[in-house]
């Protein structure tokens, strides 16, 4: 299992020289800085503005008498730089994506932990069968099916509500197979157990099993939670009303080639990345083991 | 009381499909009071109107939804009331499994096989008629397809290439004892996976902008070198794609070799520095080999987002035309037809089938090189 996997205790490894030691550390130091500069030219260009940004794009040549808090401003109050109340819709999209994130990733949690105790626990007909279709929809990207499923999604008139972005992936693929693969450690017995006390075979999951996954639900819901939060091409298809985006959407949306939007463009793509970088300054080793929950086989 | 339930949900179904794919289209028109019955019975003559059986049709296909939620309630509900079920162990994993059947039905099954239909149909917003394989016939001999092909492989081979020896490289040196910073590098490496492509496309399109003072062209300027318009070049919009996908998945890399390492037993090194080995045959003869597996996997989700590749082109571009189609990916044409022209469904659907059958090979291909399906069977 996971778990056991990372807590092996590892008695000596490589050892450096301290030439090499130095070394590596100035590397990685000047990558760690090359991988931050997009990130810090982001932020930067926040204190410049749209109009700034528009003229002489994205860098990372500092000015401090030119830098002011005007776009900021605009994001959070929606008065623009030259002093016009003109309100936004970038809380709106907020609250959406904080919604489909909440709804979608404890739904789609819940029912793949569910279809996923069917495969681990159980004997029956057509088994094989099932869970090759589980890894086949898993080998083919979901970009490839969209139009069949936009198709679907019109006939089934869920066109522009949440449903559309949230029932096609609640038995989420890689979801039922990471559990699937997190409940093969756990004994049999357990179940029978429960049987002998007499819970019916539903009460077993939700008494049993459900405890007993919380530290996959945890390595999941980060997964899911994330995915949810970026999400855009799904999304993109099946929402048309303005009232209804998700973040990616609505920042999709800001891009023009006058440069009338980059105000709330650049402050809002900050903003969306906010939650997760606190998520991850206070979680750290937590969402790197979700993360990479997929990749170790147990 | 289970048959009824039964039948309520198969009349929903049996609303859903008489719409075809017009669904919101009708219930819009069902809720204007417009031409509701056109889409099921074909227009009214002067005069006439719908007979009795047509009305309450209609009725039922607004509200299918309904229906089929409604059957399924009124099975659960005989279930529930009829307890021995709850305790017969033969039902129980068809329970489980449903939700995946559903979804496996009627998101992937009845699309694809409506998707085959189309693509050997002409469809226009009222109409459809057959036209055989001219469809599969006007794709083949399109030479925009073959960029599309070109770009994604280019793009997936590069990216293959990129994020799997560099990424092994960087763990390698970070899984060391004498790292103590490794933490703080391997943190700092990962922020950039938080970002959504659409943040790190809008970041990546103003840092390769063709205004003097972008970022990438003030690189150039520090070389000495006049500014260029990135995103109009062959190879350097290929550059900002590929420098995009490094960017967020180079860290993300990382933190798969680096469990994988973890995984490795310390006495294999230990009985190296014995025998005298250095880091370099160490790596080759320790931790290469022992990090097939997860090389596998890397591999294999390389290839399958490089396949996949759309929004990052999406975004970089700021939609999906680039110019000369020099960041146009296979999902992207696939997109160019279903979505943005007109009356170009059937052809949709046959690009979407090539690129399934195509996915499908590669992925195959890949399992069956790297010796993942020969292993399964002979287990």
């Amino acid at each position: 299992m996971v778990n056991q996997n990372m807590a092996i205790t590892r008695k000596s490894k490589l050892n450096y020289n301290p030439l090499a030691r130095v070394l590596l550390i100035v590397f990685f130091s000047i990558l760690s800085v090359f991988v931050l500069i997009p990130l810090y030219a982001l932020v930067l260009g926040t204190f410049k503005g749209g109009s700034e940004l528009f003229i002489s794009g994205l860098n990372l040549s500092l000015d401090p008498s030119k830098l002011h808090t005007l776009a900021w401003r605009y994001l959070f109050t929606g008065v623009m730089s030259d002093g016009v109340y003109e309100p936004h819709d970038y809380f709106i999209w907020y609250r959406n994506s904080l919604f489909i994130v909440l709804v979608q990733g404890s739904l789609t949690l819940l029912v793949s932990s569910w279809v996923s105790y069917g495969f681990a626990m159980y004997k029956f007909k057509g088994k094989n069968l099932l869970f090759f279709c589980v890894l086949l929809v898993m080998m083919i990207p979901f970009e490839i099916l969209m139009l069949p499923m936009y198709t679907q999604i019109n006939a089934m008139g869920m066109r522009n509500s949440y449903w559309a972005i949230i029932l096609p992936f609640l038995a989420n693929m890689s979801a039922i197979f990471f559990f699937r693969q997190f409940l093969t450690g756990v004994p049999h017995d357990l179940v029978d157990a429960g049987r002998v006390d007499g819970c019916t075979e539903y009460g077993i999951f939700l008494r049993i099993i459900m405890p007993i996954l919380k530290p996959a639900y945890a390595s999941m819901a980060v997964l899911v939670g994330m995915a949810a939060w970026n999400n855009l091409l799904w999304p993109m298809l099946v929402i048309s009303d303005m009232k209804k985006y998700t973040v990616p959407i609505g920042l999709n949306t800001l891009w023009s080639p006058y440069g009338n939007n980059y105000d709330l463009m650049i402050t809002g793509s900050c903003f969306a990345i906010l939650p997760l970088l606190i998520l991850f300054l206070a979680a750290q080793k937590f969402i790197i083991e979700g993360m990479t929950a997929g990749s170790v086989k147990g | 009381m289970f048959i009824i339930g039964l039948v309520v949900l198969v009349i929903g179904i049996a609303a859903l499909l008489s719409l075809g794919g017009k669904g919101t289209k009708f219930d819009t028109a069902y809720d204007a009071n417009g031409d509701t019955g056109a889409y099921l019975f074909g227009s009214l003559a002067e005069g006439q109107s719908y007979g009795v059986f047509q009305s309450i049709w209609l009725l039922i296909a607004r509200y299918r939804n309904v229906w089929m939620l409604g059957g399924l309630l009124i099975i659960a509900a005989y279930v529930l009331i009829n307890k021995t079920l709850l305790y017969s162990k033969t039902v129980a994993p068809y329970v489980f499994v449903l939700p995946f059947i559903l979804t496996f039905l009627i998101f992937f099954v009845y699309p694809l096989i409506s998707t085959t239909i189309m693509s050997f149909q002409s469809i226009k917003s009222d109409s459809s008629e057959f036209i055989g394989l001219t469809n599969y016939q006007n794709l083949f001999s399109n030479k925009t397809f073959y960029t599309a092909v070109t770009n994604s492989l280019r793009y997936t081979v590069i990216t293959c290439a990129l994020l799997i020896p560099f990424p092994l490289l960087f763990a390698y040196m970070l899984d060391a004892k004498s790292m103590k910073l490794a933490g703080m590098y391997k943190a700092i490496l990962f922020v950039p996976v938080l970002s959504s492509v659409v943040v790190a496309g809008i970041i990546f399109r103003m840092m390769f902008s063709e205004l003097d003072g972008a970022l990438m062209n003030q690189v150039r300027g520090m070389f000495g070198l006049e500014p260029i318009i990135w995103l109009k070049g062959e190879w350097t919009a290929m550059f900002a794609m590929v420098l995009l996908c490094c960017w967020r998945w180079t860290g993300m890399n990382i933190l798969y070799y680096m469990a994988g390492l973890k995984s490795i037993p310390g006495e294999l090194y230990e009985a190296a520095d014995i025998d005298g080995a250095n880091a370099v045959q160490k790596f080759w003869n320790i931790g290469w080999p022992l990090l097939k597996p997860t090389t596998i996997y890397v591999l294999t989700i390389s290839i399958y987002a490089g396949l996949a590749m759309f929004t990052e082109s999406y975004m970089i571009f700021g939609n999906n035309s680039s110019p000369k189609n020099y960041g146009l990916t296979i999902v992207g044409y696939l997109y160019r037809y279903g979505f943005e022209k007109v009356d170009k469904f059937g052809f949709a659907s046959a690009v979407g089938l090539v690129l399934l059958v195509g996915a499908m090979v590669i992925n195959l291909l890949q399992l069956r090189i790297t010796g993942v399906i020969g292993k399964r069977k002979g287990e």
